[in-house]
């Protein structure tokens, strides 16, 4: 194929891609603007409504702060890297099965929309993480430090770790979509077990190496550590970095390996 | 010219058995001409389309083309619902790399083209097929390709629609070629001088079109 009598300009295939991850990059921000009234404001609803319910929860049984880290901020350092994990992790199958229509331009890959929902929503949570901390600081709450380049590692392991789940969860409802009502019971409980009402080190010695085979909890605990220099910190960038590397390793093969089933159009 | 060497393609149906559309299927179109893809119904004719546009990968085979072909252009059009007409047409040309004052000019000959006039800035599930037809053939317009593939969307929309085709298609003749599914005889007498027929998983060149036609014709 002669690439040149379309009167296109010839590009190199990481620009075709990224070309297409920024029109649906676009395509969910503007779909995010315009489904509901108040836009952007929806996304910080529901991490501000578990910090105020766990603030209060806290705040009842007489507790200010947890391994000396002020509630809200315990809750917020929990609660955005969680929500950006289960977006990304969970949203990907439903962005793919989004975009659907689009798979009739050969320039769109499956991969595409999997990877523009992971965009969309660590752009959500670096708004969230900011906006939140900011309240927080200007409330006196005590913030003691910013370790801004540990804590993007973090969370870019953790966006990685999500992202090849969400090909995994993107095969596995394609090929087959009965097992739609299952993934929500996978996710869930790791709202419950992720740290983002405790702290590892609150857990009990003899219990903790197990949830400890979590790598949320190891990306809460870092997220803290982060902000707070006196937190006891049970995470291990490593131990995220391995869990990374082998979902997206097994995200991508289980992406090639069904290319041809995901393209086709039903 | 393009040149279809050894097809063979199969879908997995519902069931998990495998359905086989092309079984060592070869043909060569030749240039210059506007093609008529026939073919009952299910026999694979917006698959062949589908793989012609590189959407669809074959399961072996080569298909060889000396000039660009564009995305089939179906009824459906290969829009998302939630968005207007506008906003889709900016994503299809912003995925082709255009640049933002390239968009605009384009854009506004789409809107022109399609005819659709304010529905342009309406969300597509609440157009009618005949102007999603509209839009994705006024879309498709736009670009600059040497084959247009067009999966049976004279069948919709109205006679001003079918004159913007065919105006459209004519200007385009002198350049551009089209590859046609259509179960519209008339249609396909007044685009095509030649037609491919699916049959029993091959594909037949057929260079006379009324002798073509015949066996599909229902008048």
């Amino acid at each position: 194929m002669n690439p040149n009598s379309t009167g296109l300009p010839r590009r190199k295939p990481p620009q075709v891609q990224w070309a297409v991850i920024h029109a649906l990059f676009v395509r969910n921000l503007s779909a995010q603007f315009g489904q509901l009234r108040g836009g952007i404001a929806w996304a910080f609803v529901e991490p501000l409504m578990q910090v105020l319910l766990f603030t209060f929860l806290f705040y009842l049984r007489g507790r200010h702060e947890l391994g000396n880290i002020p509630i809200p901020m315990l809750v917020i350092t929990g609660v955005a890297p969680f929500i950006l994990f289960r977006q990304v992790a969970h949203g990907g199958a439903r962005a793919f099965r989004q975009a659907d229509a689009l798979f009739n331009y050969r320039l769109v890959q499956p991969v595409d929309p999997v990877l523009s929902n992971g965009l969309h929503h660590f752009v959500f949570f670096i708004f969230t993480l900011t906006v939140f901390t900011s309240v927080c600081h200007i409330l006196h709450f005590r913030i003691e430090q910013v370790r801004f380049l540990e804590l993007l590692v973090n969370i870019g392991l953790l966006l990685i770790l999500a992202l090849g789940l969400s090909m995994l969860f993107t095969v596995l409802l394609t090929v087959l979509p009965e097992a739609r009502r299952f993934v929500p019971f996978f996710i869930r409980p790791l709202f419950f077990i992720s740290g983002i009402f405790f702290t590892a080190e609150s857990l009990p010695s003899d219990i903790r190496p197990y949830f400890l085979l979590n790598p949320l909890l190891h990306a809460t605990e870092i997220t803290r550590s982060c902000f707070y220099y006196s937190y006891t910190s049970h995470g291990r960038l490593d131990f995220i970095a391995v869990c990374a590397a082998a979902s997206l390793t097994a995200g991508m093969l289980a992406m090639r390996l069904n290319h041809k089933r995901l393209l086709q159009d039903d | 010219m393009i040149k279809i060497s050894h097809l063979d393609k199969a879908y997995r149906l519902g069931n998990g058995r495998l359905h086989p559309v092309f079984q060592d299927a070869s043909v060569t179109i030749p240039p210059d001409v506007n093609v008529a893809i026939l073919g009952a119904n299910g026999a694979g004719k917006s698959t062949l389309l589908r793989l012609l546009a590189g959407v669809d990968q074959p399961d072996g085979g080569r298909i060889a083309s000396t000039g660009s072909l564009s995305w089939p252009v179906t009824l459906r059009g290969g829009f998302l619902p939630v968005m207007s007409g506008r906003e889709n047409c900016w994503v299809v040309f912003s995925i082709h790399g255009y640049s933002r004052e390239a968009i605009r000019e384009k854009l506004a000959k789409v809107h022109e083209i399609s005819g659709i006039g304010e529905y342009f800035d309406e969300p597509v599930k609440n157009y009618s097929a005949g102007m999603r037809v509209r839009l994705g053939f006024a879309l498709c317009m736009a670009f600059d390709y040497d084959y247009f593939l067009l999966d049976e969307i004279t069948s919709v929309g109205d006679a001003g629609f079918r004159d913007t085709c065919k105006t459209w298609l004519r200007a385009r003749n002198q350049k551009h070629n089209i590859i046609l599914v259509s179960h519209q005889m008339n249609t396909i007498r007044q685009f095509c001088q030649v037609a491919v027929v699916v049959q029993d998983h091959k594909l037949t060149l057929v260079e006379d079109i009324e002798e073509a036609i015949a066996p599909f014709a229902d008048d």
